[in-house]
C-alpha cells in the first residue's frame, strides 16, 4: 500500500470507498486538471491475477462526451497494478483534451470599459440619453444634433480579447458607405467622435429628405429611415418615381427612376432627358429637381379618397389586395393599357407556379390573372 | 401569410358594401371555413329563399380557389343532391377558369347568377336539364316547391 501516500499528494480530493459486500472499491471525487477541478468516478470491476479493471461512470460536464467514450475505451483495454496508474493515465489523457467550458478572465476588460465609459460621460456633456448595460456589454447613447435632429448609437463591447479596440458602433440610422464603415477602437470618446464628425457631415442630406417628406406624397418607404436614401414619391394616379440621393454628395444629380406605364413615364424621362445639362451643384438641391422634372411643385394625392369602396385600391397587387407584402410594394405592372394591373413579384410568381407556367430562363410568364395577356416576372429563389 | 391578410380585407370590404343579397362570414378564428348565405334572385323559382352556403378556403388560397358547397339543397340543373357546384370558376387552369384576382364577393355573385341563368348544356343533373329544357313549367314548380320546403327564410 505504498502508493497510498502518493495517491494522497497527488490527488488530494479523490476518496476511496470499497463496494458492500465485495472486495471492490469506488472512487470519486475531484483531480486538477488545467488549474481546474474536474469530477471524475470510477468503480473497479474485476481483479485479475492482481491486476484491476475500471469502469468510467461519471466524467464532469465540462468535457463533451467523446472524451469520456475515449477513457472508457482505454479502461476497457487495459488493467491496472493499483488507483494511483488508473488515475495518472486518465489525468494524462484529460490534460491534452480541451474542456468544453473556458470560463475566461474578463476582469481587465470590465474595469476599461467602467473607465471608458466614465471619460466618456464626462467628456461629452450634451449627451441626451447614455447608458451601460448591466453586464458590461453595450452602451447605447444619443445625441441632438447642431439641427435639433435626435440620432442614438449603441456600441457593443468585444469580449474575445482578440484586439485591444474593444468598441464597436454596432447600431445606428445613417446611410452605410463600404469605403468609410466605423473601426472599431480601444478610446470610446475617439470612437463616438468619429459617429458625431459623420452626423455633421450628413446635415445637407437629413435636410433634403426631410424637405421630401414634408413636401411631397412618399409612397415608400412608409416610414423613412435616415438609412433610407431613396424616396418613391407620388407623380398623379399611375405614375410615380424613386429618387436615389446619394448621401455623401446630395449635391450630385440624383438618380431617377420611373414606375407607371409607358406613356405616362415617357413625357417625364423626355422632360428629365431636355433638363439633365441644366443640373448644376446649386445650394437648393429640392428647386434642382423640380426643375429637372419640369414641375412647379409635386402634386399632393387626394387623400379624400375612401378606401374601402374599393376591394383593390390603386398600385395594390391584385392578388393578395395589399399594397405592401413583406414591406415590399408591388413590382410588376401589366404591359397591357387597359389593364395596368399591379402584382407583387411574389405573388404573381406564386400563381405561376401554381398555374404551371412556363420558366425561361430567369423569368416566368404567363398569362396575367385580370386580362389574359402575357406577362411575365423573375424567377424567386 | 398571403391567405390571412387577404381574408381580413375581402371580409371586411363585405361587410362594407351595402350588397344585401349576399352574406359571408367566418365560422371560425381560422378563415379557412366559412358560410356564406345568397338570397334567391327576384322573377326565379328561387325568389323569397334563403340558400346557406359552405365556403372551404385552402391554405394556399388565392393561388388555388376556394371550394364552395351548398349547404341548402336547391332543385337546379347545376348542382348536384350533395350541394356541388359545376362552375369553371371555381376550378384551377388549364380545366377550369379560377385566376387569384377572382375575389371571394365576385364569386357568390357568379352562383347568384347561375340561380338566375342556369346552363342546361353542361349539367350536373342530366334529368333536371332535360326537364328545363323540354318541360319547363314542371322544372319551376318543383324548383319553387324545393325553395318553399328548404330555403325559406326563418324570420
Amino acid at each position: 500500500m505504498d502508493y497510498l501516500l502518493d495517491l494522497v499528494l497527488q490527488y488530494p480530493l479523490i476518496k476511496l470507498k470499497a463496494i458492500e459486500k465485495s472486495d471492490k472499491v469506488l472512487i470519486r471525487g475531484k483531480m486538477l486538471v488545467k488549474n481546474k477541478d474536474i469530477f471524475i468516478a470510477l468503480k473497479q470491476t474485476a481483479i485479475i491475477n492482481g491486476r484491476s479493471k475500471y469502469k468510467l461512470i461519471k466524467l464532469d460536464e465540462d468535457f463533451n462526451e467523446s472524451t469520456a467514450i475515449q477513457i472508457k475505451q482505454i479502461l476497457e483495454k487495459e488493467s491496472f497494478q493499483n488507483v494511483l496508474e488508473v488515475l495518472n493515465k486518465i489525468h494524462k489523457h484529460l490534460e491534452t483534451e480541451k474542456p468544453l467550458i473556458n470560463l475566461e478572465n474578463h476582469c481587465e476588460i470590465y474595469r476599461k470599459v467602467i473607465h471608458e465609459y466614465s471619460e466618456f460621460t464626462k467628456f461629452f456633456l450634451h449627451l441626451k440619453t447614455s447608458k451601460l448595460l448591466q453586464d458590461l456589454s453595450a452602451i447605447t447613447a444619443s445625441i441632438t444634433d447642431s439641427n435639433y435632429r435626435e440620432h442614438s448609437v449603441k456600441i457593443t463591447v468585444d469580449f474575445t480579447q482578440k484586439t485591444s479596440d474593444i468598441f464597436e458602433i454596432s447600431e445606428f440610422d445613417l446611410p452605410q458607405r463600404i469605403q468609410d464603415t466605423f473601426k472599431p477602437n480601444e478610446n470610446l470618446i475617439v470612437l463616438f467622435d468619429q459617429f458625431l464628425a459623420r452626423i455633421e457631415r450628413l446635415q445637407p442630406y437629413f435636410d433634403l429628405m426631410e424637405e421630401f417628406d414634408r413636401n411631397t406624397t412618399v409612397l415608400d418607404p412608409e416610414k423613412p429611415k435616415r438609412s433610407d436614401s431613396h424616396r418613391r414619391i407620388w407623380l398623379g394616379e399611375n405614375i410615380s418615381t424613386i429618387i436615389t440621393i446619394d448621401p455623401y454628395n446630395v449635391f450630385q444629380r440624383p438618380n431617377f427612376k420611373f414606375l407607371g406605364p409607358e406613356y405616362l413615364v415617357e413625357s417625364y424621362s423626355n422632360h428629365l432627358n431636355n433638363n439633365l445639362g441644366n443640373w448644376v451643384c446649386q445650394e437648393n438641391i429640392f428647386q434642382g429637381i423640380l426643375d429637372l422634372l419640369g414641375l412647379e411643385d409635386f402634386p399632393k394625392r387626394p387623400t379624400t379618397k375612401n378606401q374601402h369602396n374599393l376591394l383593390v385600391d390603386y398600385g395594390e397587387c391584385s392578388i393578395c389586395f395589399s399594397l405592401r407584402l413583406n414591406e415590399k410594394l408591388p413590382e410588376v405592372i401589366c404591359t397591357n393599357k387597359r389593364c395596368e394591373k399591379f402584382y407583387h413579384n411574389e405573388c404573381l410568381y406564386g400563381w405561376f407556379v401554381a398555374s404551371n407556367a412556363k420558366i425561361v430562363f430567369n423569368a416566368i410568364s404567363g398569362n396575367c390573372p385580370n386580362c389574359e395577356k402575357t406577362i411575365s416576372c423573375p424567377v424567386l429563389e | 401569410m398571403l391567405r390571412n391578410s387577404r381574408m381580413a380585407r375581402e371580409l371586411a370590404n363585405l361587410s362594407d358594401s351595402d350588397n344585401k343579397t349576399i352574406s359571408l362570414v367566418a365560422k371560425n378564428d381560422s378563415l379557412g371555413e366559412l358560410e356564406a348565405q345568397i338570397t334567391g334572385p327576384e322573377g326565379t323559382p328561387y325568389e323569397n329563399g334563403v340558400f346557406k352556403l359552405e365556403v372551404l378556403v385552402p391554405q394556399n388560397y388565392p393561388f388555388e380557389p376556394p371550394s364552395i358547397k351548398f349547404l341548402t339543397k336547391i332543385y337546379h340543373p347545376n348542382i348536384d343532391d350533395s350541394g356541388r357546384v359545376c362552375m369553371d370558376l371555381v376550378k384551377m387552369p388549364p380545366k377550369g377558369n379560377w385566376r387569384p384576382t377572382i375575389g371571394l364577393e365576385s364569386l357568390l355573385i357568379s352562383i347568384r347568377l347561375l340561380l338566375e341563368s342556369p346552363n342546361p348544356d353542361d349539367p350536373l343533373m342530366a334529368d333536371i336539364a332535360t326537364e328545363f329544357k323540354r318541360n319547363h313549367s314542371e322544372y319551376v314548380r318543383k324548383a319553387k316547391e324545393y325553395t318553399q320546403k328548404y330555403a325559406k327564410c326563418v324570420s
